[in-house]
């Protein structure tokens, strides 16, 4: 395997109107270093419309700047859902679990 | 017996008042998520109730026009195995276009996947959101 390894980003907790700028913020550092960005949504208690909306910003700004983004959300989790009702899944790859983020 | 044999509660209902700041609403996420499980709403009922309350209470503390808000009150009730929530802020919103992944309307869209049935009143005063939604759905 010759690809860089991707940065990984956990989001704990809320992805929220309340939290959205410092996961942001997170991200966006994550993606000086490495050419792709995992953020792993498996341990947000609670993602909010707001918390989508940033999803989307994210995957737009890191490909603006030539990176890639990609989230893990499990089968059964709440955020699983809200991606697939405001269609964000068309947009950006979801993967079930870490290592298969890892493994691309 | 003076109980009505129309409709059955299991709980009395639940009635908040708070700042509309953005701090407010996790006091107002919890009280109702703690509120719906004593009222026997369902893990995938109290997701979703609460987060479609939940972005009532954003719209009021992120859209406001006019002088700056002020309150809101959120109600909730149950009555036959239905669940009636209602925002009210005394603020109103940004008329916003059709809902875009982009932008705006996001917050309408989920309410609406999220809950049976919706209406939203808006006048110069005020934005009351109405939602409801049967609990134990398939």
């Amino acid at each position: 395997m010759n690809r860089e390894a991707p940065a990984v980003v956990t989001v704990n907790g809320q992805l929220d109107l309340g939290t959205i700028n410092h996961w942001e913020a997170l991200v966006e550092r994550a993606a000086t270093s490495a050419p792709t960005v995992v953020l792993d949504l498996s341990g947000v208690t609670f993602i909010d419309s707001a918390g989508v909306h940033a999803l989307f910003r994210m995957v737009n700004e890191l490909q603006m700047k030539s990176r890639r983004l990609t989230l893990v959300a499990p089968p059964q989790a709440p955020v699983r859902r809200l991606l697939e009702i405001l269609d964000l899944e068309s947009l950006v790859t979801v993967h079930r679990s870490l290592e298969e983020a890892r493994a691309g | 017996m003076s109980e009505s044999f129309e409709t059955r509660s299991r709980v009395a209902g639940l009635s908040l008042s708070v700042p509309a700041a953005l701090n407010a609403l996790p006091v107002v996420r919890e009280r109702l998520r703690r509120w719906l499980e004593s009222a026997g709403a369902t893990k995938d009922d109290v997701h979703d109730i609460v987060l479609a309350s939940w972005e009532a209470c954003a719209n009021a503390v992120e859209h406001p026009m006019g002088p700056t808000a002020k309150e809101i009150a959120l109600h909730a009730r149950e009555s036959d195995r239905e669940v009636l929530v209602s925002v009210r802020d005394s603020g109103l919103w940004l008329e916003r276009g059709p809902a875009t992944r982009e932008g705006r309307g996001f917050g309408i869209l989920l309410i609406e996947a999220l809950m049976d049935d919706v209406e939203i009143e808006r006048n110069s005063r005020e934005t009351v959101v109405q939602m409801r939604r049967q609990l134990g759905r398939a």
